[in-house]
């Protein structure tokens, strides 16, 4: 019995190794607070960050429903603007459908629910779509085309969803992003598209939400 | 130079990789190793091996966080070594196991549960919801084996209080253990 719990010890200690990078890069980083400001200066400091949230916001909505890319003020689109993501295509056409479920925030997706499912959210609402679970064949599928799509070189293009597919073990990964271990994270995540999601995998989810 | 900067160097094989890696985390490398082992040689040895492995790695893997990702390698190189070795020595690894046997359930009828990922999951979700500073407080101790000491140095805090607070957790993750039936 000792000799097992040794086995277990040392498990757990390898196994503290494999924990989120974010997480190993945050507390090598993390510095105590400093002593406080002074609190006018504190409080001015308040309000001019949220006015400058607030005048951004609004900037943001403005160009959003205006279409503009958000990147590029007064720029017209060229012909080496990335254009608009097939992805954005099949999501956008599933809107009036039945083919998903909606929750009403990230905090209420179960991250552990040991199914695989295609999660996305519209740029206009805080809602989550959610697919149904992937068969092992459909993950199978979509998992190969993660990573294997166009880069979108200089500019991210705006995006009508953010789409990410949960692995159901705590997982997350988007087929907007590049394939790696620092790219896969634990929660549903902000990001700046860096490829377009290959033809397969836009054609993947497409018959998932048939 | 930035973490994407030295990955890029990785990608195109060129040396220069190595040595921006060894300047902006060598010292950190070679710390956590210590730790491990308590031996200047061995640890420069494990830091060596880290970015051989490291250069194995790229292309394919594209660390977002290249500090962690290097020292996951420096920590599993390092376990391995003190394994191998066989060597137990006063401090480093052996404290820091002995209070993690804290978070082992006790009973007879414990199954061990070496399930792939499942544990380092019930981690992660652990660790997530803990506040950062006590998230922190966790990993300098158990990720990267620092003494209370240094960890306490590092928080700005008392030692007492450090080790008060990781006694608390490792209660509370023997808790997440036991309700979870790993371990």
């Amino acid at each position: 019995m000792k000799h097992t719990k040794t086995e277990k010890i040392t498990y757990l200690f390898r196994e503290i190794g494999a924990i989120d990078d974010r997480l190993i890069h945050e507390a090598a980083t993390w510095q105590p607070r400093r002593s406080a400001m002074p609190r006018v200066l504190l409080v001015a400091a308040c309000l001019a960050l949220s006015l400058a949230l607030t005048v951004g916001a609004f900037v943001m909505a403005s160009r959003r429903d205006k279409g503009e890319d958000a990147g590029a003020v007064g720029t017209p689109p060229t012909s080496e603007t990335p254009a608009s993501p097939d992805l954005d295509a099949v999501l956008l056409s599933q809107r009036e459908t039945a083919s998903y479920t909606t929750l009403s925030s990230a905090e209420e997706m179960d991250l552990f629910s040991g199914k695989v499912q295609v999660v996305w959210q519209y740029a206009d609402t805080d809602e989550l779509c959610v697919s149904r679970a992937l068969s092992a064949g459909e993950v199978k599928d979509l998992t190969s085309q993660i990573g294997k799509g166009a880069s979108v070189g200089e500019s991210s293009p705006t995006l009508s969803c953010k789409v990410w597919i949960v692995m159901g073990d705590g997982r997350v990964v988007s087929p907007y992003l590049k394939s790696s271990a620092g790219n896969c994270g634990s929660d549903l995540f902000d990001y700046n598209a860096e490829l377009l999601p290959s033809e397969d995998l836009v054609s993947c989810i497409s018959e998932i939400l048939a | 130079m930035e973490d994407n900067k030295i990955v890029d160097l990785y990608w195109a094989r060129s040396e220069r990789a190595i040595r921006e890696s060894d300047v902006k985390y060598g010292r950190m490398l070679k710390s956590l190793s210590y730790s491990l082992l308590n031996s200047r040689e061995d640890a420069e040895e494990c830091v060596n091996d880290t970015y051989l492995d490291a250069w194995n790695a790229m292309p394919e893997a594209r660390p977002t966080y290249l500090g962690a990702f290097l020292s996951k390698i420096t920590r599993r190189i390092s376990i391995d070594r003190f394994r191998t070795d066989h060597r137990v020595k006063r401090g480093g690894m052996g404290f820091v196991m002995e209070e993690l046997s804290e978070c082992i359930p006790s009973g007879d009828d414990v199954v061990a549960q070496y399930e792939n990922g499942r544990l380092a999951n019930a981690l992660n979700r652990f660790l997530y919801a803990l506040p950062t500073e006590k998230r922190v407080m966790f990993i300098r101790r158990y990720f990267y084996s620092q003494s209370i000491d240094e960890v306490a140095r590092g928080m700005g805090m008392t030692a007492s209080k450090v080790k008060v607070t990781l006694y608390r957790l490792r209660e509370a993750l023997r808790g997440e253990l036991e309700e979870q039936e790993l371990l």
